[in-house]
Formats: structure tokens, sequence, C-alpha cells
């Protein structure tokens, strides 16, 4: 089937319960199979979630995969690809999409996402998230790879905003190319809350305005990470590292998200500088703390006598 | 504007380092100087993915002289498919050419540096590859006897994370005190002299060792599709009529090195 203008809803079963999860990296797989064995630290059941870099796991066996089903035993688990290169022509191609989908049928996990950017040429993957054009022609490209890919996975999936770094000649501005993409493709969207700070310190995007143009129901998780001033622009240039702490304005950000969109599951990126679990496990509760508000009255109104 | 267009002259950039043509695309003129942004994220990501793939091979250059040859490494060969797991299938060659092509540049680099990163690599294919599906133990050897089935004449094979790897140089004690942290004094020199080693991942680990002329005429006989154990084992004797085929065929039971080729 296509899933062309069939629309994202995000109050799918498999996500009503998902928190805050974290990157689930190589260093902690023990850390995380202690937590799931110690029932009074863990947290609640389905709160905690970890996601992963799909094309991590495309390996034919061993203890890497070992370990994401003993975790996928305990935590519900999401798929963030980083290497399919939905915006280039004729991408993703067979290969890749046969590992996903297997990894997909595999595990189930409650979540699926990619990016909306290309990273290959026909020879090269430039192992990076690079930015569209956000013209009509780029648009159309990007909508057949996101048709490529769900069905080749047969899943929706949730495609990511990028980071901006510089302002590229375009025929419509970012909200607009992104809600156009996920509705003509029948997909949801991811919001980086990180890279869309990046991208209004960057570049001329206006993260409030933003925000308040995504249409909520498009919206199935929202990340947030740490970042850093580039080694040679500075300040000039800020870089989606995920190599440090999520910064004060990002988690600002995020509540204005969250506020507009509602309970969303929420994943903490760190990709580098990888510290102890405890510490991320310390980021994911003050993350699902922003979840829990949510349900609480609003702060003004809790402040009156 | 083609995004066909924009995606080449993006591409000329990053592998080139040409902005011409990309800076038609940006909005504002002055801005080229940021595309480096995106050139060093990509090399970036690349040499990351190489000092993880060959975390010996950076200990043994030091992460300077490492990073430099990683960097040759991605300019002539940058990665193919749409992920890093893997990344580095040519490392060992580059960096055995790069003495000899730039002599000046790279006199500093070992010889036997070409050996260690093939070891790492040899370590990280097992690590990833397949899961055995019917590993031979003294288990399922009893069980064999038990139909009256004799063993030797059993079509068996390596299991699939066997790697082996032949070295110029005897670097293998250097290359295990490399990898498991051990003070190494720098200028360490080895003999010229090769040797055969041998991964396989035993209980989610990967094990190695160097195997003797014989060990490693029946272990080849037995790299897939495999073959009869006895053919494997009379290969060994050939070289060696000593050849303790007993305690070497224990100690294969022992650390699931063999698969029956047909399923039970």
């Amino acid at each position: 089937m296509s899933y062309r203008h069939v629309t994202y809803v995000n109050s799918m079963m498999r996500t009503q319960q998902l928190g805050a999860g974290l990157s689930l990296k190589a260093e902690h797989y023990q850390d995380v199979l202690s937590l799931s064995q110690a029932d009074s630290l863990a947290p609640a059941e389905h709160e905690l979630w970890f996601e992963v870099h799909t094309e991590n796991y495309f390996v034919a066996g061993g203890p890497r995969l070992d370990y994401l089903r003993a975790i996928g035993e305990h935590y519900p688990l999401s798929f963030h690809g980083v290497g399919a290169s939905l915006g280039s022509a004729h991408m993703p191609d067979a290969s890749h999409l046969q590992q996903v989908k297997a990894l997909v049928e595999e595990f189930q996990p409650a979540l699926v996402s990619e990016h909306a950017v290309w990273s290959r040429t026909e020879q090269t993957y430039f192992a990076d998230l690079l930015p569209l054009p956000r013209t009509r022609s780029a648009l159309q490209q990007l909508v057949d790879g996101i048709d490529r890919y769900q069905n080749g996975i047969g899943r929706q999936i949730l495609i990511e905003n990028p980071s901006n770094y510089l302002d590229f000649k375009s025929e419509m501005d970012e909200p607009e190319f992104l809600v156009e993409a996920a509705q003509r493709a029948g997909c949801g969207l991811l919001i980086d809350v990180n890279n869309l700070y990046l991208s209004s310190r960057n570049t001329s995007i206006d993260a409030l305005d933003y925000l308040a143009r995504i249409p909520a129901e498009l919206v199935g998780e929202i990340h947030i990470a740490g970042h850093d001033p580039d080694p040679n622009f500075g300040q000039q240039i800020l870089i989606d590292s995920h190599a440090a702490a999520v910064a004060a304005p990002v988690w600002q950000l995020l509540e204005v998200a969250l506020q507009r969109f509602g309970h969303t599951p929420l994943l903490i990126e760190r990709d580098a500088n990888i510290p102890p679990f405890t510490e991320l496990l310390q980021e994911q509760q003050q993350a699902q703390r922003y979840l829990l508000d949510l349900q609480s009255p609003p702060l003004a109104a809790r402040q009156q006598p | 504007m083609m995004v066909q267009d924009y995606i080449n002259a993006f591409a000329l950039y990053l592998e080139t380092g040409d902005a011409e043509p990309l800076a038609e695309f940006c909005e504002d003129p002055s801005q080229p100087a940021l595309f480096a942004v995106y050139r060093n994220g990509f090399y970036k990501a690349c040499i990351d993915a190489l000092m993880a793939n060959f975390p010996v091979c950076l200990n043994f250059l030091g992460e300077d002289y490492f990073k430099q040859a990683a960097r040759t490494y991605v300019a002539r060969f940058p990665p193919k498919t749409g992920t890093l797991v893997g990344y580095g299938e040519h490392f060992a060659a580059v960096a055995r050419e790069l003495p000899e092509q730039d002599p000046e540049k790279w006199r500093a680099m070992p010889a036997a540096t070409a050996d260690i990163i093939n070891l790492d690599y040899a370590w990280l294919n097992s690590l990833m590859s397949a899961n055995s599906e019917q590993i031979l133990d003294s288990d399922s050897v009893t069980a064999l006897t038990e139909q009256g089935r004799d063993i030797a004449q059993e079509e068996v094979r390596l299991n699939p994370s066997v790697r082996i790897c032949v070295t110029g140089y005897q670097v293998f004690d250097l290359w295990v005190a490399l990898k498991t942290g051990a003070e190494i004094s720098r200028g360490v020199s080895v003999a010229a002299v090769p040797q055969t080693v041998m991964f396989w991942r035993w209980q989610g680990d990967v094990q190695a060792r160097v195997l003797s002329a014989p060990e490693e005429s029946l272990m080849r006989r037995l790299q897939p599709p495999g073959g009869r154990l006895n053919d494997a084992i009379e290969a060994a004797l050939q070289g060696d009529r000593d050849f303790d085929v007993g305690n070497t065929f224990a100690a294969c039971l022992q650390n699931g090195l063999l698969e029956l080729t047909t399923i039970q």
C-alpha cells in the first residue's frame, strides 16, 4: 500500500504511554539492563524508552543485536535512521530498505523516524544530515523518498527538521516545506527542538513562529539535545553536536513546543562525550517532569492565591 | 532551481572544497566561508567512525597522526553506503601505500601499521558477524556418536565469526597489549616475520590467537563451505606428523569454532 495522503495521527496506541526517552549507547547497555532489574529505581513502565540509530544495527549478528533484544524486552524502542538520504534522487536504495525492514519486523519499534535531508549521491555517503533547498522540486524528491521508505518498510514514519547553518535560496519556508511533505507523503513529524533553536540562531528562522505553524496532530516525537559553538566560527555558528547537556534556551523552547503539541514522546539525544548513565537518567527525569507538568494547571494559575 | 544541481554542487564542495558552484545557491554571497561547517561535519563523522573501528591503530599511532591518515583515507575512499558500520575496508591498503607515495610526509608511519589495521578490522568483522546456527560442541558430538555416526566423516565448517588474518610482521602480542591498554614504549620493534591470527566470537566476546602452520592448514580446510573433518585433519598432519589432533579438536569444541554444515 502507499501511505501518500494518509493522515498521520500521533495518538497511535503504541506511543500514547511513552514519556521521556534516551539515546541508547553501547557504553550503557549493561547499565540499562541493570536498571530494568532494579525495579525500585526504574522509571515507570513505558515512561522510559530508548532510541537507536537504525544503521548502527546493520550487522549480521553478535552482541550489539543481542543487547538490543534484551533491552527491547523491558523498554519500548525507537529506530531513528540517519543514512537513508530521503531527499536524494532514487534514495533510499533497496539494500538499505531491506535492512531497515528486517530490523523493524524483528523489533517492532514504537517509533520509526528519518530526516528531511539528503546525505548521499550514487557514489558517496557524506555521513551528515545535509539541508535541502526548500523548493518545489526538492519537496517532490523528498516526498518520493519518504514514500519509498514507508512502502519499503511497511510503516509510517516521522521525519525530522534539520539543523540549519546557512540560508539557501528557497521557494518556501521550513514549516511550510515540512508540513506539505508530511501531508503529501502520509508521514508524521519529529520536531527536534535543539535543531530548531540552532536554526533560529544560525539563520533567519523564527522559532516561535515555526512552532505555531506546525499542526499538533502531525507531531509524533520531540528531540532535545546539547549543542556547541563551532570550533572555527565560535558563537557565530552553533553546531548540533549532541556532545553536551541540553542547554537552558532549548529547555525553554521545549516548554513552548509542549504547550503547543501536548504530550509527545520526548527524547534526549546524546552521541558524543557520553556521560555516566546515571547522569543521562537525571536529564531524562528532568524531561519527564516537563511532560508531567503538562497535566498540571498552567504555572500562572498555580501561582494565584 | 533544480534540486539535483544543488546536490551536485554541494557534493563537489564536500569532496573537493570548491565552493564556487554551491555559492550560487546561497542567500548571502558573503557566507560561503561557512560552508566549511558541512565539510568539517562530513570529515569528522568519517574520522570518528575510523577511530571507533580501528581503536588499536589509534592507540598505536597516536590521535593526531591517526587523524591525518584517516583524513587521507576519507578523501580517497569516502563511504559508499548509508552506514558507517564496517567503514574502513581499504584502510590497511592505504596505510601501506602512503609511505611509498609521499615518503616525506609519512616517514614516521611504522611499517607494521597495515598489519595492526588488519587485526582491528578482523576483530570488528568477527564481532558483527552472523550468529552460528549449529555449534558443534561436546554434547552434539556425543549425540552423533550415540547415533552411530563417525564424527571424522562429518561435514563441518568454521562458524561465521571466524576470521583468519595473515600479517607481515609479528604484531599480535603488540596488538593485544595495545588493545588491553598495556603500556607500550614508543618505537617498539616487531620482527618482519609473518603470523597467522585467528579471531572468533565466543559467548559474545571476540577471542584471538596465533595459529601454528598445521592449525592454519586445518582451519583453512574448514573455512566455508567447509569439508569433511577427516580431510582437514589429514591436511594438518601433512604439515606436521606430530600435530596434536585430539587437543586441537577438543579446543575447537570448547571454543565453539565449528558447526555442522547440515542442520540436525
